[in-house]
């Protein structure tokens, strides 16, 4: 038998063995690589790719994780350590341990006042939160708000404002329920804020703190008491 | 379209059947015309012939497989045009397509005469075919019956040309033995 005649009785194998040639999509046109590279230097350059890839993506996560933006402020002080204001180190494990509330306290704090409320601390601002606290004033249509701050002074006061919104979603002065300056030379600040029009009961609003009513604001936020 | 719908085109004389067909097939028939002929113009020739013998072959003939009746007929154009060009096929000898490594697996000294004998050997291969593993099998019939160059089957399947070559060789010594255990001499 010759070459030709095999190829020949071959041509008339059956169809349906033929069939996953047919069926198989036509290939994509080869872009990267020309015939001549060879499989083995394919796979390496592209195991060479997805190593860079993995390395980028990896950067570009730690890059953004230590940069902390107007819309997507960091959860918590602990989030930027590096960032802390000046604080004897003898002191920081105390002070977070009152900033930040454990599960517990949180729990405890949510029992209290009937209703729980998140801090979101700005460690860009030099000023530093240690309490806070919101309780309703029996009797009375006013809620106050205890802060303990460090670094607040008449000539270094502090901006506070109270929103129906937080900053990065404000979308008119509307929001705004009331604002005010804030001094108190033992760094006690109690503020007090009435209910308005704006405010029904168990919505919730945002109390904002800055340094200077332009920049990024500490925002708290918490509900009106029944 | 149905392939059942396209025959249905071709039975009523609809010349949109050849639209359907090219639209469908066209790329498919076109590669292995590229195949052999390894030239742009003289395939698509060959494609506009293969549309125009389905025309007149369909009716009577209502092929099961529509994919493999063209392919064939294309295969077929493509070879007689390559013999009418009085060249070996697919660029000459030595090249991929002369099939340099059938040299070891016929001998040329025997020759299939009969049509019996003939179909009684495609139906051993066939049923070869059916037994072996799909990724050989289907490397096998490329190779074979598709006309695909080693390089393209490497693409094709993931593999280096060596593991393709590999395969290859191994599908024909299996062949061989099996057709030799039932009294056919390649």
């Amino acid at each position: 038998m010759t070459k030709k005649q095999f190829l020949e009785i071959f041509n008339d194998i059956d169809d349906d063995l033929i069939k996953p040639l047919i069926d198989e999509p036509e290939r994509p046109q080869k872009i990267f690589f020309s015939e001549n590279i060879t499989p083995s230097l394919k796979r390496a350059f592209l195991s060479a790719a997805a190593v860079l890839c993995v390395f980028t993506v990896g950067f570009l996560t730690i890059v953004k994780l230590h940069t902390p933006t107007t819309e997507n402020p960091p959860d918590s002080i602990l989030d930027n350590p590096a960032t802390l204001p000046n604080i004897p180190d003898s002191n920081i494990s105390e002070i977070l341990s009152s900033i930040v509330p454990t599960t517990e306290e949180k729990l405890k704090r949510a029992e209290l006042e009937g209703e729980d409320f998140e801090i979101k601390f700005s460690e860009r601002e030099d000023y530093f939160i240690q309490t806070v606290s919101i309780e309703k004033t029996d009797g009375t249509d006013y809620a106050a708000v205890h802060l303990v701050c460090r670094n607040v002074s008449e000539e270094n006061p502090i901006f506070v404002s109270v929103h129906k919104s937080p900053q990065w979603e404000r979308t008119s002065e509307n929001n705004l329920i009331s604002s005010y300056i804030l001094i108190d030379i033992n760094g006690k600040i109690s503020l007090t804020i009435k209910y308005t029009e704006q405010a029904t009961v168990g919505e919730k609003y945002y109390l904002e703190i800055s340094r200077k009513k332009t920049s990024e604001p500490c925002v708290i936020t918490g509900r009106w008491l029944p | 379209m149905e392939d059942c719908e396209i025959i249905r085109l071709f039975f009523e004389r609809n010349e949109q059947a050849l639209y359907e067909v090219s639209r469908k097939y066209g790329a498919y028939c076109s590669s292995i015309a590229r195949n052999i002929l390894q030239n742009h113009e003289d395939a698509e020739e060959c494609v506009n012939d293969t549309y125009a013998h389905a025309w007149e072959a369909i009716p009577p003939k209502s092929p099961p497989v529509l994919g493999a009746f063209l392919g064939r007929i294309t295969k077929n154009l493509a070879l007689n045009r390559i013999e009418s060009m009085g060249r070996e096929k697919r660029g000459g000898s030595g090249s991929d397509m002369s099939f340099d490594e059938l040299d070891e697996f016929v001998s040329g000294d025997y020759s299939v005469e009969s049509e019996a004998e003939r179909k009684e050997l495609l139906a051993v291969i066939n049923a070869f075919l059916r037994k072996l593993p799909e990724k050989p099998r289907n490397i096998f019939i490329a190779r074979y019956w598709g006309c695909y160059k080693m390089t393209e089957l490497a693409a094709r399947f993931g593999m280096s040309v060596s593991s393709v070559s590999v395969s290859l060789t191994r599908t024909r010594k299996k062949l061989k033995e099996h057709l030799e255990k039932r009294g056919f001499k390649l």
